[in-house]
């Protein structure tokens, strides 16, 4: 519930001790390590130590890890070691991170080797599919009875093509034609070869001399001459010849194959590679960040209080010297918070914002309730909600999810519960699921009662509920900038600034249970909001017209709880939709068909329904967050805290 | 068949006669249709327009699809308050009941009325939200980690769907009890 306080620790020690101090400091995960360069800007310090430029070492971890991930994609096709949603990463330890140099060379000649063979095979692919089309063209011909490409005759002259099979050969091949000055008769000899279902499949025998007028001829009726120039011998003796090239290339594929699958036992190895790589890359970031001498370097950072024992015990271990400073007021150490393990999932609301400033607030405390109870509402239906437990549940115990979105589905799963409360509270499960179940196919009059009312069809009690809710979230939001004004010592301010407003807020409501005494309070209110708010003017004048003008601040107020009228809005939307597929699914009757009819409309519509609510209500249980309630007091604009540590993105970090 | 269907069918069969107008539910399923069509409009427009952008991030990053198609259906929610209200305004005149509703001519022109700004917010907020659908996708191309964010700025826009949709069903419900 709270913002980690950080010291600022400076490590200066021995040159010799850097490599192993550092590795140490890494697997500590504790501290985030502050960019020493800026500090050269100073002659002072440049003539006295000097900071290391690695780009080029880190320009190759890069580029190696780019070639082992195109490896991990070859990798994953041919391994049969199938990897799944629901297969834990393979675990990564300090001793197979400190012995990784070994077992390079090997693992990244393997990986070229590999990356050769997939060469090799999308090279007989391409062979592989020219034969086949080259298979396909010959097939009409096998009953040509010349060898291809072979001297025909000198007076004579053939040659194939394909004819659609509508068009009439003999139209053209016994017409005449113009020769010269004189008028012909073609002389040529045509036999149909083959057919298939457009096309005929034509050898014709001409006279030399008139080949080229009947080939003009033939192609004005949609004649295809086909020549197979890079080929000889007789069109079966081919086919022959490309099925036993397509048996070769087949073996050498199967060859290439079992060889990549070998290789593709190396599939862990290389996802542990490039997580070790990465880390090193990292390493190799705060490498740069020290500021070195011949004999000794020098080491900034932020760790959090929590942990400067370890942070000492290592210094001591290599006999370095450690100064701890807390921070300079001009200093902004970076954010990290701490919350009980409940409302952690809640902190994704806030970081989406932006995190509080060191000396701000983390609001999650606060969040957290207020998100879990508006996200309930929203989607406020009994069955949605246990979907969403429990699938958001068996997700985390059996997929090996992580990081971002396994905080997302915990932040789901936890607000399923109160959406499942809500959900009974307004009789909504599934919709109307219980009463249409029952008066379709049991002429039943069953329904599920709501525990408190029903906002369909009494949806002015749901409006005020909203609004009382909205009202308590703002004054709370009031509250906290009090707490934090009076925490900094500005009580003035935290009186007459949080504090008229919260008693003029809260003189409102009371008008409607007691006129008087509400219109007192409102009126203490109102009244410190004149004499006060105005103070920063000079004048008079403008002291009384500051105060006054303070008072249209209610206008804003107003619209802020107005705005909470979308938790009406969206558990209504969520509720009748569902009830509308209900509806329609029973629209079938009670008979198979009906049930059939009602069954797919329920899973798809309730999908449909489910997915869309739960959107709406994520982005507008965090909207009432950012707009209505950050603005009463947030002071955002931290850097989070970048723990030096090792991370992993295929693997687990164990010990 | 009910009375009423039947009256509106008769007069609306004699050519020329306009006596139609007079009935309240003829009022009351025009408001009903009508709600649905403009916001269905809307949303199918509004998603268009995100989903062109849409395409084009996918064109050049196909791991983004997943992210993607929420931002791209943020629009669709318009269509869904307008389908409620039309539901809800069915409901009311009888539909999903043995019997149509027995309602006046005043009660169907306010149920109409009523439909309105479910019907016409919806079609303009879901195209304005499609074009803020489209300019955060453009965030998406530079930043592929800010989805949330993009989806809250999108779905700002939504907030005034929402509260169209909040006045409809409040209005359809006090005219017929």
């Amino acid at each position: 519930m709270a913002i980690v306080k950080m010291k600022k620790v400076t490590v200066i020690a021995m040159a010799q001790d850097k490599n192993a101090m550092l590795d140490d400091l890494m697997w500590l995960s504790a501290v985030d390590v502050n960019p020493l360069s800026e500090k050269l800007s100073d002659e002072e310090w440049s003539s006295l130590v000097k900071c290391d430029n690695m780009t080029e070492h880190s320009d190759d971890i890069t580029e190696k890890i780019s070639f082992l991930e195109r490896t991990l994609k070859i990798y994953r096709q041919y391994s049969k070691e199938k990897r799944s949603l629901f297969t834990p990463y393979p675990v990564l330890t300090r001793s197979e991170f400190a012995s990784y140099s070994e077992t390079e060379d090997e693992l990244f000649s393997n990986a070229r080797n590999a990356v050769k063979a997939v060469e090799h095979l999308n090279g007989l692919k391409a062979e592989e599919n020219r034969l086949e089309t080259l298979r396909e063209r010959l097939l009409p011909w096998q009953r040509l009875p010349i060898r291809l490409n072979d001297s025909f005759s000198e007076k004579a002259t053939y040659f194939i093509g394909s004819l659609p099979l509508k068009q009439d050969i003999l139209s053209v091949t016994e017409g005449e034609f113009v020769f010269g000055e004189t008028t012909e008769k073609f002389a040529a000899w045509t036999e149909c070869l083959a057919k298939d279902k457009s096309y005929g499949y034509w050898i014709v025998i001409c006279h030399a001399s008139q080949e080229k007028q009947l080939l003009s001829a033939l192609a004005d009726i949609g004649f295809n001459k086909i020549s197979f120039p890079e080929l000889s011998g007789t069109v079966p003796e081919n086919l022959r010849d490309i099925e036993h090239k397509k048996e070769d290339i087949s073996e050498q594929r199967a060859a290439l194959t079992v060889q990549l699958e070998k290789y593709a036992e190396d599939l862990s190895k290389v996802e542990k590679a490039i997580d070790i790589l990465s880390n090193v890359h990292r390493l190799v970031g705060v490498h740069e960040k020290l500021l070195n001498t011949e004999t000794a370097f020098m080491l900034e950072a932020w760790a959090p209080v929590d942990r400067m024992d370890d942070v000492s015990a290592l210094c001591e271990k290599y006999g370095a010297y450690l100064s701890v400073e807390d921070p300079k007021d001009e200093e902004e150490p970076p954010i990290k918070l701490k919350n009980p393990k409940i409302f952690q999932p809640f902190e994704a609301v806030t970081e989406m914002f932006a995190l509080p400033t060191y000396r701000g607030l983390d609001p999650n405390f606060m969040v957290a309730p207020f998100y879990f109870l508006f996200f309930g509402m929203m989607l406020s239906d009994a069955g949605y909600g246990l979907v969403l437990a429990v699938v958001g549940f068996l997700a985390l115990k059996f997929t090996n999810i992580r990081g971002s979105m396994r905080n997302m589905i915990k932040l789901f799963s936890i607000c399923g519960i109160s959406t499942v409360v809500w959900g009974f509270l307004f009789g909504s499960f599934f919709g109307d699921a219980v009463a249409v179940i029952s008066s379709t196919f049991f002429g039943s009059d069953l329904a599920l009662k709501p525990i408190w009312f029903d906002p369909v069809s009494d949806p002015i009690t749901l409006l005020i509920v909203s609004f009382v809710v909205g009202f308590l979230h703002i004054i709370v939001g009031l509250g906290l900038k009090m707490y934090m004004l009076i925490r900094d010592k500005q009580y003035f301010a935290a009186v007459f600034d949080a504090g008229s407003w919260i008693v003029l807020l809260l003189g409102i409501p009371l008008i409607l249970v007691n006129a008087v005494l509400g219109g007192i309070v409102v009126g203490i209110g109102a009244l410190s909001l004149i004499a006060t708010q105005g103070r920063d003017k000079k004048d008079v004048f403008g002291k009384i017209i500051g105060g006054v003008g303070s008072l249209y601040g209610i206008t804003g107020y107003l619209s802020d709880v107005l705005s909470y009228s979308r938790i009406l809005a969206l558990g209504l939307s969520a509720g009748v939709i569902g009830s509308v597929f209900n509806k329609l699914g029973s629209l079938g009757g009670s008979n198979f068909f009906g049930l059939i009819l009602f069954i797919v409309i329920f899973a798809v519509g309730h999908t449909l329904n489910i997915a869309l609510s739960i959107l709406g209500a994520y982005v507008h249980a965090s909207r009432l967050q950012f707009i209505e309630f950050f603005s009463k007091f947030y002071e955002s604009g931290g850097r989070k805290f970048d723990e030096f540590g090792v991370n992993a993105k295929y693997t687990e970090i164990g010990q | 068949m009910n009375e009423a269907i039947n009256t509106i069918a008769t007069t609306i069969s004699e050519p020329g006669s306009l006596s139609f107008l007079e009935s309240g539910l003829f009022w009351g399923f025009f408001g009903a249709a009508l709600c649905a069509l403009l916001a269905f409009i809307g949303s199918a427009r509004g998603v268009n327009i995100a989903g062109e952008a849409a395409a084009g991030l996918v064109t050049e990053d196909p791991s983004m699809f997943g992210k993607i198609v929420i931002i791209e259906n943020l629009p669709a929610t318009q269509a869904i308050y307008g389908l409620l209200i039309a539901f809800v305004a069915c409901g009311k005149l009888g539909l999903f009941s043995a019997e149509l509703a027995d309602i006046t001519l005043i009660q169907g022109a306010l149920l109409f009325l009523a439909c309105l700004p479910m019907g016409i917010v919806g079609l303009f907020s879901a195209i304005f939200q499609g074009r803020t659908a489209a300019a955060t996708i453009s965030i998406l191309t530079k930043n592929p980690n800010e989805t949330s964010k993009c989806i809250l700025i999108t779905a700002m826009v939504e907030t005034f769907a929402i509260f169209a949709l909040l006045i409809s069903f409040l209005l359809v419900n006090f005219i017929i009890k």
